[in-house]
Formats: C-alpha cells, sequence, structure tokens
C-alpha cells in the first residue's frame, strides 16, 4: 500500500484528453468558476472463487444406521457382564442368572439334592417337605407359593411341579417332576420371590408323562372267577388330556373326565397309562383302582369281617416275602410277585390285621370280606407316619401294630385319646353315623405303626381306609356313580362338586371339617377352591361298596425307590456386576473418502444410581477398528459419548470406514440395572438443499424433540462462532410453539404466532466440534420457518450465511 | 507518507496549462478576433508531469490474508497487478476472495479507501467490465459512509443504516455496468469497501468469475 502504487492511478481530467480544453473554454465562458474537480481512478479487480464450501447441512432422519435392538441383534456383539433380558429386548447388567442364577426376576431360591441309590427314574414324581416359614416372614413368597419355579441343574430347563400345601409352614409340600439317573446325585432349585410371577403349578403335569405310559395301576382285587357280579368290569375315569389308557391291551385316549369301561380284568391285567385316571371295579371284591403309590411294607388294617382275604401283588418285578398277623400271630406268609395272590387270613375279634414285607419288597394290598357276597373290599394305604383321615361311618376302628396310643379328633370338637397293645384293634363306634353323615376324623399323635377305617355303613358291611394326609389330594374325578360322597378337610375349604360349591369348614385349627354331598354323576369332578388336599371316600351305587377316592400322585411311589433329599438354606440372588458392557459388531460404514455420521444413540431408562455411556473404536479395516482404543468425543479414552443421542465429531467423517460401538452400562446399587432398549449408529446421511429440509411433527400436540440437522464445516478449516437468525416463517399458529437450537444453545423460539427469540448467543463450530441442530416441537405441523445459520470467522469480519427452511409436516 | 501535490504546480493530464500561458492565449485570441483574418499563432507550451503519490489511496482492510496464505478465502495484492489505460500500466489493486457454494459470505472489512489529501474527495465505485462466468454467482459492492462501519449483518439491508451507502454496485449475470453512490471522504479519513458474494448451489467446481470496477475520487 506504499505510495509508490498510487504514483501509477490514473489522474485524469473529468473529459479525458479534452478536458483541459474544456478548462480553458469554461475559464474563458465562465470565470467565475476558478477549478474544475479533479478525479483520482484507481482500478480495482475481484475474482471469486467458487470451489469452495462453507456450510453442508445433512439430515438426520436419512442415511444408513446400524441398529442393535432385539436379542437377536444384540447377539452379534459381545457380551462382559451384560446380557438380555428374558423378553429378548433389552441390553441390562448381568445378574447371577448369568452365573448359575436362572432368572434375575426370581430373587430367590432353595436347591435340593436327590440321591438315587437304584435305577434311574424317568420323570419321577420327588416329594419335597420342607420349612417355607421363614421365607414367608421375610416376604419372598406370595401366599400360595405362586411365585415358585422349578428349574433343573442346567439354571435353564423348567420342571413341572406340583405345590400341594404348606406354603409359608414349617411343612411345606411340593412336588417335582424329574429324570435322576441311576446310582447318582440330581439337583435342582425352586426359585421364588417374584411379586408378580402367577402360579404355573400343576399337578397335572407333575403327574403326567410325556416321556410314554407308565405301569402305575393295579388292579389288586379278588381274582374274578365268572361268578356273578365278579365279571372284572372296571370304569375308569382319566384325571387330565390327551391320556393314553391301556388295559389289557385296549388303548384309549381320553381328556380329563373323559370315561371308559374295560372289561375282563384280571389281578394281573397290566394296565399302562400317560397320566393319572381314577377307576373302580364293578364287580364284588373289585374297589378302587391302586396306585402305585399305595406300595408299602408294613401296614396296619384294622378290620374284622366273617372271612378276610388280602390279594396282594408286587408292583415290582421284584418278589416279596410277605407275611400277615392276625394281631400278632401269624396267619399268612408267603411270596408275592407280579401275579396277584388271594391268601386267607381271617382276622380275629378286636385285632388288627398287619402285613409286612419282610424283605422289604413293597407290595400292593387290598382286603376283601366275604361279607355281603365279598362286596365289602378296601384299598389298604401304606404307613408314612403321617395323620390320618377320614369319616367315621357307623364304625371307627384304629389298628396298632406295636402297643401305643394315637389321639383322634372330630370335627364335632371331640378329642379321644385311644390307647392300643400290640397288633389291635380299638373301636370308637356310633350306630347314628350313617351314610357318612358320621363325624370326620384326624387321627394324629399316633405313638408307632397304626391304621384306621371306616366300616358297617347303612348297609352293615362296607368299609373304607383312613387315608394318611399325604395321599389325600384337592382334586378327584368319580369313576363310577355315588349314592353319596363323605368328606373330610383338613382345612376351610369350598369343594366344588361339578358345578355345585360345597363349603368344609372345621372348627379350629387342628379338628377336621365334615362335608356330605348327595348322589353324584360318575366322571363328576370335585376339587377344592384352594387347592388344598381333603379326604373323600363314595358310595358306589352299583355295588353299594364303600370306596375311596384316590388322587393323582399315582406314580409316587416311595416305597419303591430309594431316594434320599436334601435341601440348601434359602439363598439371595447374588448381586451382579456393577459394571458390564456390550460391544457392537464391526459396523461397515462404506467410507469412500469421507463419511457424514448420523447420531451415536442408546435409548436408556437409567433408575437411580445407573449409568450408560457409549465409546467408539475405529480401523481402516475390521481387525484394525477391533483392535483399536475405545475412544470418546475427543477421541482420547478419557472421555465418553452419554446415552440418549450424539452427534459424531467431524474430523470422524473423514476417518475409517469400519466401526465398533461399546456400551457401558453401570450400578451403584448393584441388582439395580439400567436398561438399553436401543444402541444406533447412523452414517452415511445425505446432503440436504436449503430448502428441502422437511420435520415429521409426529406428536402433534405432544413436545417431540427432534435431531434434525448435522451442520458440516470442515471446509472452511477455520474455527468460527455460529448463530441462527430468525428470518421468516409461515403457518405458526396459536397452539404452536418450537424452539431451534445448535448444540444445546437455543437460538429461536417460537411461541404461538410470536418469535419471542429471533437469534441466540454464537457457539463455536470448526472442525473436530459437532454441530447440530435440533428442533422442540408442539403442534408445528403445517410451519415453515427460514432462519440464517450465520458463522463468523474468528478473528475476522468474514461471515458465511446459509438460509435454512424447514417445514413441518 | 505520501507527498501533496502542489496547487501551483497543479498538473492536468496529457494537457498541461499553466495559469498565466493561458491568460496569454485569451489575450491574444480577443486581438486577433476582430480582424477577421486567418492567423496562425503558434504558442510554444510545455507540461511537466512529475510521478507522485496520489492522495487518495487504498489499503488492505482486516479480512484478506496476504497473498498466498494457506486456506485464505480472501486475499489482497495491492501491487502485483496491473491494467492498460492510454498505453500505460496502472496498478490494480487485485482482491481474490472465495464464495461458498450455497451460501452467502460477507467480506465486510475487504479495503479503506483513504483521502490524503488537504481537501475532502468524493469516492465513487463504478463497474467496468467482467470476466468469467457469472452464472452461478453475484455480488454486492459496498462502500461506507464512515470510517468504521458497523458489520454488514445478513439480516438487515445496509441500505438502510447509516454507515453504509444507500446504493451499492451490484454485479451478475447478465452484467450491467452501475455505480455506487458518492461518498465524501475528509482529509486524512477513510471508508471501507465491503463484498457480498453469493454462490449458487448448483455451481460447478472450479467456477471463477472477475469482476473490475474503479474506485474515482473527486478532488473539488
Amino acid at each position: 500500500m506504499g505510495s509508490q502504487e498510487h504514483q501509477r492511478d490514473e489522474v485524469r481530467r473529468p473529459s479525458r484528453r479534452a478536458a483541459g480544453f474544456a478548462v480553458f473554454v469554461a475559464i474563458i465562458l465562465l470565470p467565475q468558476i476558478a477549478f474544475a474537480a479533479i478525479n483520482i481512478g484507481n482500478h480495482m479487480e475481484a475474482e471469486i472463487n467458487g470451489f469452495t464450501t462453507g456450510a453442508q447441512f445433512f439430515a438426520y432422519d436419512q442415511g444408513d444406521e446400524a441398529a442393535y435392538d432385539l436379542e437377536a441383534d444384540f447377539d452379534l456383539g459381545a457380551y462382559v457382564d451384560t446380557e438380555v433380558d428374558l423378553a429378548g429386548t433389552q441390553l441390562q447388567l448381568a445378574t447371577a442368572s448369568t452365573a448359575g442364577w436362572w432368572h434375575v426376576d426370581w430373587g430367590a431360591r432353595r436347591c435340593f439334592d436327590v440321591v438315587n441309590g437304584g435305577d434311574a427314574l424317568d420323570e419321577h414324581q420327588v416329594r419335597l417337605d420342607f420349612d417355607s416359614s421363614a421365607d414367608m416372614l421375610a416376604g419372598l413368597l406370595q401366599p400360595l407359593g405362586e411365585d415358585y419355579r422349578a428349574i433343573a441343574d442346567d439354571d435353564t430347563t423348567e420342571l413341572d411341579f406340583f405345590v400341594e400345601e404348606g406354603v409359608g409352614t414349617a411343612n411345606t409340600i411340593i412336588w417335582v417332576q424329574l429324570d435322576l439317573a441311576a446310582f447318582a446325585t440330581t439337583s435342582f432349585c425352586l426359585y421364588f420371590d417374584n411379586p408378580t410371577a402367577l402360579s404355573e403349578s400343576s399337578e397335572a403335569e407333575t403327574f403326567t408323562y410325556e416321556d410314554g405310559q407308565r405301569e402305575v395301576y393295579f388292579p389288586a382285587w379278588r381274582r374274578f372267577d365268572g361268578s356273578a357280579g365278579n365279571d372284572g368290569t372296571l370304569d375308569v375315569v382319566s384325571y387330565v388330556d390327551d391320556n393314553d389308557v391301556t388295559v389289557g391291551g385296549l388303548t384309549v385316549n381320553l381328556d380329563a373326565g373323559d370315561l371308559f369301561v374295560f372289561t375282563g380284568v384280571t389281578p394281573d391285567t397290566q394296565i399302562l397309562t400317560d397320566g393319572p385316571i381314577g377307576g373302580r371295579g364293578r364287580g364284588q371284591g373289585m374297589d378302587a383302582l391302586v396306585p402305585a403309590t399305595f406300595a408299602g411294607t408294613d401296614m396296619v388294617f384294622p378290620t374284622n369281617r366273617s372271612n378276610n382275604a388280602w390279594t396282594l401283588v408286587s408292583p415290582t418285578d421284584a418278589t416279596a416275602t410277605v407275611e400277615i398277623y392276625d394281631g400278632t400271630i401269624l396267619r399268612w406268609a408267603g411270596s408275592v410277585g407280579a401275579t396277584a395272590v388271594t391268601p386267607v387270613a381271617d382276622i380275629g375279634g378286636g385285632r388288627s390285621g398287619i402285613i409286612r414285607s419282610t424283605n422289604g419288597v413293597p407290595v400292593i394290598v387290598t382286603h376283601t370280606a366275604t361279607n355281603n357276597s365279598f362286596s365289602d373290599a378296601q384299598v389298604v394305604p401304606p404307613w408314612f407316619g403321617d395323620d390320618l383321615f377320614g369319616v367315621r361311618s357307623r364304625n371307627l376302628l384304629i389298628g396298632f401294630e406295636n402297643a401305643g396310643s394315637v389321639d383322634v379328633w372330630m370335627d364335632d370338637g371331640t378329642v379321644t385319646t385311644v390307647v392300643g397293645t400290640a397288633g389291635s384293634s380299638q373301636s370308637l363306634n356310633n350306630g347314628s353315623d350313617l351314610d357318612g353323615n358320621g363325624t370326620a376324623v384326624r387321627i394324629t399323635n399316633m405313638t408307632g405303626t397304626s391304621g384306621g377305617i371306616q366300616q358297617a355303613d347303612r348297609d352293615g358291611y362296607e368299609s373304607t381306609a383312613f387315608l394318611p394326609e399325604r395321599l389325600l389330594d384337592s382334586e378327584y374325578w368319580l369313576p363310577s356313580q355315588a349314592d353319596y360322597i363323605a368328606i373330610a378337610c383338613p382345612t376351610a375349604m369350598t369343594i366344588n362338586v361339578g358345578a355345585t360349591p360345597v363349603p368344609c369348614t372345621p372348627l379350629g385349627p387342628g379338628f377336621p371339617g365334615h362335608a356330605i354331598v348327595g348322589g353324584t354323576p360318575q366322571g363328576t369332578r370335585l376339587a377344592s377352591d384352594n387347592g388344598e388336599p381333603f379326604f373323600a371316600y363314595y358310595e358306589d351305587t352299583r355295588t353299594q361298596d364303600e370306596t375311596n377316592l384316590l388322587g393323582a400322585k399315582s406314580a409316587w411311589a416311595p416305597a419303591l425307590v430309594n431316594l434320599t433329599v436334601t435341601g440348601t438354606p434359602t439363598e439371595l440372588l447374588p448381586a451382579g456386576p456393577s459394571v458390564g458392557t456390550w460391544t457392537s459388531p464391526v459396523i461397515d460404514t462404506a467410507a469412500t473418502g469421507s463419511n457424514v455420521f448420523g447420531l451415536l444413540t442408546a435409548d436408556a431408562t437409567l433408575p437411580v444410581g445407573t449409568d450408560v455411556r457409549m465409546q467408539v473404536a475405529r480401523g481402516a479395516t475390521p481387525a484394525l477398528a477391533l483392535a483399536a482404543t475405545f475412544v470418546g468425543p475427543d477421541g482420547t479414552p478419557g472421555t465418553w459419548f452419554d446415552e440418549g443421542a450424539n452427534p459424531i465429531p467431524y474430523a470422524w467423517d473423514f476417518g475409517d470406514a469400519f466401526y465398533v460401538v461399546r456400551v457401558e452400562l453401570s450400578t451403584a446399587t448393584p441388582g439395580t440395572s439400567p436398561t438399553v432398549d436401543l444402541v444406533s449408529l447412523g452414517y452415511d446421511l445425505p446432503e440436504v438443499a436449503m430448502s428441502s429440509l422437511h420435520v415429521v411433527d409426529t406428536e402433534g400436540p405432544v413436545d417431540d424433540r427432534d435431531w434434525v440437522l448435522r451442520v458440516w464445516t470442515q471446509d472452511p478449516t477455520v474455527a468460527a462462532t455460529a448463530r441462527l437468525f430468525y428470518e421468516s416463517s409461515t403457518g405458526l399458529t396459536g397452539a404452536s410453539s418450537a424452539s431451534m437450537d445448535l448444540d444445546g444453545v437455543v437460538q429461536i423460539v417460537a411461541s404461538g404466532t410470536t418469535i419471542t427469540q429471533t437469534s441466540g448467543p454464537p457457539v463455536a463450530v470448526g472442525p473436530g466440534l459437532p454441530h447440530s441442530v435440533v428442533v422442540d416441537t408442539r403442534d408445528m405441523t403445517g410451519v415453515d420457518l427460514v432462519a440464517n445459520w450465520e458463522a463468523q470467522l474468528t478473528g475476522t469480519g468474514i461471515l458465511v450465511v446459509h438460509e435454512l427452511r424447514i417445514s413441518f409436516i | 507518507m505520501e507527498s501533496t501535490p502542489q496547487r501551483s504546480t497543479r498538473r492536468f493530464g496529457a494537457l498541461p496549462f499553466t495559469r498565466r500561458s493561458a491568460a496569454i492565449v485569451v489575450a491574444l485570441l480577443m486581438i486577433a478576433a476582430p480582424a477577421g483574418a486567418s492567423v496562425i499563432v503558434q504558442n510554444y507550451m510545455e507540461a511537466e508531469v512529475s510521478a507522485v503519490a496520489p492522495c487518495f489511496a487504498k489499503t488492505v482492510g482486516a479480512d484478506p490474508d496476504p497473498v498466498g496464505t494457506p486456506g485464505a478465502l480472501i486475499t489482497y495484492d495491492g501491487t502485483g497487478n496491473t491494467t492498460t489505460v492510454d498505453g500505460v500500466d496502472l496498478i490494480e489493486e487485485r482482491i481474490t476472495l472465495t464464495g461458498m457454494v450455497g451460501d452467502r459470505v460477507i467480506y465486510t472489512d475487504v479495503v479503506n479507501y483513504v483521502n490524503n489529501c488537504t481537501d475532502p474527495i468524493t469516492v465513487q465505485l463504478t463497474s467496468t467490465g467482467v470476466s468469467g462466468d457469472w452464472s452461478d454467482f453475484s455480488a454486492e459492492i459496498w462502500i461506507s459512509n464512515v470510517a468504521n462501519p458497523a458489520n454488514i449483518d445478513p439480516n438487515q439491508d445496509p441500505a438502510l443504516t447509516d454507515d453504509w451507502n444507500d446504493t451499492l454496485l451490484f454485479v451478475g449475470d447478465p452484467f450491467v455496468a452501475g455505480s455506487t453512490g458518492s461518498v465524501v471522504v475528509a482529509p486524512g479519513a477513510s471508508v471501507q469497501g465491503a463484498f457480498v458474494v453469493s454462490t449458487d448451489v448448483a455451481i460447478a467446481g472450479g467456477t471463477t468469475a472477475t469482476v473490475n470496477w474503479v474506485a474515482e475520487a473527486t478532488l473539488s
């Protein structure tokens, strides 16, 4: 700018070369004008180069996206102390379920070991009896154990189970169906502590066999001889659906409540089923079909009839050596195998029949009397030590294997202690208790092996056995028509007999309740409303024989197996890790020179004390990306992207093609995890022209925040500050509201039809800095908003201006 | 810095006169005219041209970088270019600036028009021609009314402010010659020149366009 430049400027008169002369003329003609104007012309030139890109705008809602939001997607990546929830839609911190805990939603468990000292047992029912009172007091159990689940030792397989009774008491009875290897220990766990879980307890499933039919019922009756009334006809009712029942080679498929009549059944007839059935023979000397559960080695049956015959059969291939005592007098001894035998062993007055298997091989026993044309027959239950339940109908007989005593609690509130000598039978008769109207009875505090029966009902002959509590059930199906049904309930309940509710209410704790039901059709279902078990017998209309109703626990035969069950104390869900990560597979952005990124997003839910954050590794090849160091927004390992939506730094747009996203989940409260519904990385965004950008205001009257534009200022590679400046709008209504910000700094605010803020403070932009336009809108549909994006280059007065037109549709 | 020409030696382009010689010529004409005869009077004159610095100067503004600055958006070359007028090469300041695709770029402080004279000057910018491809460019050349005008606000017409002259020099396609308004610059003062370039989003890469103008200072 030195003076020499101006020495070469053009200095000229106004009319150029003629000017001198003109001035000369002017002086002559206009002498009053002393001097003319002097003009100095300076030549200038500006060359504009139009090949530079200033700001470029890219639509966030366009381009490509690598998204992970389902289990199959997350499985493409790598978990470290993280997992996908059971629904398969959320990433969360791992819990103990990945380290031996079945499911995080169950907060407690109690595990059991079952030692099988015999042959392999497939789909075998294991009865658990444990104390869950502390669990209930600790609030870990639902009232009826609805949250119990039985899980195999693979921590995955759910086992069939049946919560029978006593949840929250010292005697919680739960059945679990297990495959037990021979001479091995099988472990499983009961999980609980889930306040919202629904019950999956199923007696039917637990006592049904998926792997094929079983021989678990035995027609252990006096061998029919073709005489009148001894015709071998068997009425069967199924307890479950799709039950293949085979009797003597004839197979029928029955659903629950279906009835079928088999004929020609002898004590040797093989009966196979997929699941529980009830059965009753029509002939004299026939009674209820006996399940294997009734097999035993020591039984007391306090009966004294005109002629006492005992039908015995071994439910296994083993041969039992059996002795039958008349009190203490041995009346019969012999071998009992798979072919039933029916020895006569009379029992004297005041004595009980004592049946012992001296070699420990269990047998199934029914008693048949000659009274009333052999119509009086009864199953003989095994001895478990449980309280016995029954209904006195005229006579109540209590037998003692050894000298001892029992307490007899009746539903009328009386409690009687009965003392007996070895092999004796003691009676508590009441001649007015007829047709099931007698008192319900609970025999308890037994000092030794005992038995109880009801006998000599109105018809004068028939008997039923008092059953040990563990053989009671909450559901029975009536295999034949009943004249009446007598019920003893250990606890209060309503029993639905078909569609008829029948209340059964004990006087108080320890006393049984009593109920009586009149004539009832064959195939009727009896079930307690609360799942609690009860005792029932009925008078078979055809034979007038009182008959025990036997439940679904047909194949559970503890006497037939050698199992030892031990349990562990309650364990609480172990605290999970406090930090875990999930790493995406390699994302190929297919970048060729440059790649305009969208958002790095983690849609997360953050309970108090939890956090989710992300880093990215990148490389020119997949292998290099996998080996690269994870970094945050500033390109160092020390920074992280937050959960939510994050713009990628500009500098990365010109980097490598292959990316790996790492999501870190953390918690300050182990056991409480953040969850991530979606991890996504947008890339290859298309540039949008300034008048073509549309934002869908999908939320209408609901606040809707949208990432709209990624602003690219890589060229020029200089620092700047930028702001938005409102220019114009159309379509605003009184309901409209919007704010537009740059990187969280509010620039333009519209409220109703008024623009309350036309611009905002400038924010730094430039290479390496993410720079985005975000709008918060409500009811902006149909609005066009025009604004200038203005970047002031740092240290200069140069201003780059770009017009944005956003149409909300 | 620059010497100021003395009024007594003021020179008028290619035909230099002194006051005295002009008076002699007039006197001779007044004498000869009544005679009506064709008289040839020869007057011997002389014009002495001295190359000194003019008092109307231009200095680079704050926005341009020196020529050759890497990545510069705008450069100002005050000495390296000439234009030929009447067979004489004159200095032509050359500004090279960047238009950004799809954007408008405002270069507010490009050049200062400085009055180093002892009397006020009136400055006006007049376009003299264009070259290159202006189909995707347009330019506004502004001159300020004051020495340190406010930056041109893209959201306000500069003509509506007191800082900038109401009439800009617009260059576009097709080219129409024009001029800014005139601005009086006091002795020792300066005004500022600004340049606003708009670049079409569809411009082809490498397109360039050139505009030439003259900054005319009239000394009264």
